[in-house]
């Protein structure tokens, strides 16, 4: 069995590549697809090859989301909070460096929860039980907290309308009958063409991208950011309704004083950990907690500790291998920006987009990439922080925790 | 930290992975595993989607495949709207889970075409 396991890992790691470049590609859809095909694979192998298969693709996806992120500024959910500062890095001519930063940051966060796995097993129900009470309060603290924020009080005026409008967005979105995918055109909207937009009013133009390796980050950040990686991740796959951004809001503000780059350390750990941490989860209070897990989850039925083992040290070869990828796929990307009519490339992105929204979501999903696109753009105008338009993710969990 | 120092870690990493493998994969057995959804609803009110993948119609009832990641037995005593399906619609179906001559299925109390 152990050759058709690599077998699998090599192309899941090929797959989860694509897929992670790809931009507003979710994982989730992946694994949906996945799902409908997955009988078509067993006829050729078994069922511990194909969730290998999966659990590669889904690592390898959370390693290389943020090359599309950063140098197309095309985020997904799991990525819209590194877009703004790999992509200003990448103005800076250091799109590398951001991809560079985030891998250290799924990798080594990779490792340590790995590592930790068997202390997890233990904590991660007791988190979960003592704290799902108050998440909805915890939220709307962070809520305040974020508009408090802003520096003056005109712009505390404009980010709580901010937070507002796409608190509204995000309700009228979820409760849209019909709508597949509504967080495909939201997000894209919000994190997404606005900024494609932006750059190409302001005539933004891409400096060369050097591969360089200057971005240094002390020790003490990179644990911390480590750190705050590692616990949102717990965070995510404890909590459900709680994604990836919102746990990453959440650790930014209680390690604030963190510097961007380690902010990117953290962000780009996050996927990761809340990827593998969904295997524990799986095993210990049997919930699948994202897309890709639940596929394995009907694959398997259930998961004793031999699987949990085997999928863990899966896990530890595909974030391996993803890390050559992410880099070697970086460089690469690196050197065509430089090549690229940056402006040609926004439209076409935003052309893409608005096709994966028709595609996926339907002409719904186009009117309200229109309206997010429409309220991302005011953060920009009135000069308050974008992380204010998470609130189209968080107002929904708030209300529906404290009603 | 350096690039190199990374794809250090990395490469180390996979081949602890591999090692880890290589001895778990000895040691784990492989289940037959033939998909079936239903077994752990029964008794539940559920809705479902999928492709009409073959429809017989015995008059006052009419039984419908599904095809989900397997495909799904659909009961319908029918009305008139059931006689409008066609093989290859796109459905939604409400209904209960229930357990007939060991073969689950679910018994439609609403359809709906979506394509």
């Amino acid at each position: 069995m152990f050759p058709e396991i690599l077998i699998a890992i090599i192309l899941g790691c090929l797959m989860g590549t694509i897929t992670g470049l790809t931009p507003g590609l979710h994982i989730n859809l992946v694994a949906l697809i996945l799902l409908s095909i997955s009988p078509v694979i067993l006829g050729y192998t078994n069922v511990i090859a194909v969730a290998s298969f999966i659990i590669a693709m889904s690592v390898t996806h959370t390693f290389t989301d943020f090359i599309s992120s950063t140098y197309l500024g095309a985020p997904s959910d799991d990525t819209a909070l590194a877009v703004l500062p790999a992509h200003r890095l990448l103005l800076d001519g250091r799109g590398h460096e951001a991809v560079r930063l985030t891998t250290i940051g799924s990798l080594l966060c990779l490792i340590i929860t790995i590592a930790l796995a068997p202390l997890l097993i233990y904590i991660v129900p007791f988190i979960f039980n003592s704290l799902k009470n108050y998440v909805g309060w915890i939220l709307l603290a962070l809520v305040v907290f974020m508009i408090l924020r802003e520096e003056t009080n005109d712009k505390r005026f404009w980010a709580f309308i901010v937070v507002l409008l796409s608190g509204t967005l995000g309700l009228v979105v979820f409760n849209t009958p019909n709508l597949e995918d509504p967080l495909l055109p939201m997000l894209s909207g919000l994190f997404g063409v606005c900024v494609l937009l932006l750059s190409l009013t302001q005539k933004v133009t891409i400096p060369i991208q050097r591969t360089t390796e200057m971005v240094k980050v002390k020790t003490s950040n990179l644990l911390k950011a480590l750190f705050s990686g590692v616990f949102s991740g717990s965070l995510v796959s404890i909590f459900p309704g709680l994604g990836p951004a919102q746990a990453g809001v959440l650790s930014a503000q209680i390690v604030r004083k963190i510097d961007v780059y380690s902010y990117l350390i953290m962000v780009g750990g996050i996927n990761t950990v809340s990827m593998i941490l969904s295997l524990i989860t799986l095993f210990t209070i049997e919930k699948a907690r994202n897309g890709s897990i639940i596929v394995v989850q009907q694959l398997l039925q259930v998961i004793n500790l031999n699987t949990l083992i085997l999928f863990l040290s899966v896990a530890l070869v595909a974030g391996g291998i993803a890390t050559f990828f992410a880099l070697y796929v970086s460089r690469i990307f690196s050197s065509i920006m430089n090549r690229l009519n940056y402006s040609m490339l926004s439209i076409s992105i935003i052309l893409f987009v608005v096709f994966m929204v028709y595609y996926f979501s339907g002409w719904i999903g186009l009117l309200v990439l229109v309206a997010s696109t429409s309220i991302g753009l005011i953060p920009n105008i009135v000069d308050v922080s974008r992380s204010n338009s998470m609130a189209c993710l968080l107002i929904p969990i708030i209300l529906v925790n404290l009603i | 930290m350096k690039e190199n120092t990374l794809l250090k870690i990395a490469l180390i990493c996979s081949l602890l992975g591999l090692f880890i493998l290589y001895f778990i994969s000895t040691v784990i057995e492989i289940k037959d595993y033939k998909p079936n959804v239903l077994s752990n609803n029964v008794g539940d009110e559920v809705k479902l989607q999928g492709k009409v993948a073959k429809i017989t119609d015995k008059g006052n009832v009419v039984f419908l495949q599904i095809s989900q990641q397997a495909t799904v037995d659909v009961v319908i005593f029918s009305d008139e709207n059931s006689t409008k399906l066609r093989n290859g619609d796109t459905v939604e179906i409400f209904g209960k889970v229930q357990s007939y001559n060991g073969k689950d299925e679910i018994i439609a109390e609403k359809i709906r075409v979506i394509k």
